[in-house]
């Protein structure tokens, strides 16, 4: 689960970055595009670093005994 | 829940209304001046024409020089005749001029990045022109260069109110965008008007490569 959590974060980050940075913009959709790269690089950057700092939960009580 | 989790989502969701904010906020239009600025209010930086030294040729015009700035990658330098009136035009980028018999504009055109130039002015431009114009008809086509950049240009006759008027439509290859200098005049004023619409061409330059 935490895995594809993880696929999923780098994929909207990639997005991101390729809207930002590869996309051909159409005439007056600047705006938008700004917002909307900015917002997936954002998600899926927070994604990842949510990712790498989530700790497991505590151990099931099955495990204790 | 994790504390440094917590953290993360609380910075993600300022950052997310910061760039909201940022992006559709109300100095939004600051970012955007001369597409928001009317005419008579006073003319922005780029209508502010900086004035050319008196011309040496007889049939040469004195220019006045305009310097848009309003796309990051398409700075661009015109000059065109003192007597003629320039306003910033309708798109981002953009001015249209008028004078005795005729009128005219210099805009920047996007070209998809999976096209070129050549072939978009032939596939798109002029199917366009084609649809839009009362009995196109194209007197010429040829590539020539401006300021060292790849240029085409299209010249062609179409019929309007005030009757048949001759265009000569020029696409500037570009970093991001092309540039496009229209210029178009009655029939019958067309030869006296061509010194001036060669000038015009002649003093486009690209101010960021």
């Amino acid at each position: 689960m935490r895995r594809i959590f993880g696929f999923l974060s780098l994929a909207v980050l990639g997005l991101g970055i390729y809207l930002k940075v590869a996309y051909d913009v159409p005439d007056s959709q600047e705006t938008l595009n700004f917002f909307v790269s900015g917002f997936l690089m954002i998600i899926g950057g927070a994604g990842l670093l949510i990712n790498l700092l989530w700790k497991p939960a505590g151990v099931a009580p099955k495990d204790k005994e | 829940m994790n504390k440094r989790v917590m953290v993360v989502g609380c910075l993600t969701l300022v950052a997310l209304v910061a760039l909201g904010l940022y992006s559709f906020g109300p100095w939004i239009q600051g970012r955007q001046p001369s597409q928001s600025i009317p005419a008579t209010v006073g003319l922005p930086v780029s209508v502010k024409p900086t004035l050319e030294p008196a011309a040496s040729a007889d049939d040469t015009p004195v220019l006045a020089g305009y310097h848009n700035r309003d796309m990051t990658e398409n700075y661009y330098s015109v000059k065109v005749p003192q007597q003629w009136q320039v306003q910033t035009g309708k798109s981002h980028g953009s001015y249209s001029f008028s004078f005795a018999g005729g009128s005219g504009t210099v805009e920047l055109m996007d070209v998809p990045d999976n096209s070129t130039l050549t072939l978009y002015v032939l596939s798109q431009e002029e199917p366009r022109l084609k649809k839009t114009l009362a009995e196109y008809q194209r007197l010429d086509y040829r590539k020539i260069e401006v300021d060292g950049n790849e240029a085409h240009q299209l010249v062609f006759d179409s019929r309007t109110d005030a009757g048949v008027t001759r265009t000569v439509r020029t696409y500037i290859a570009g970093q991001d965008r092309a540039a496009v200098v229209t210029v178009a005049v009655a029939l019958d004023a067309f030869a006296g008007a061509q010194a001036a619409f060669s000038a015009v061409l002649a003093s486009f330059r690209w101010e960021n490569r």
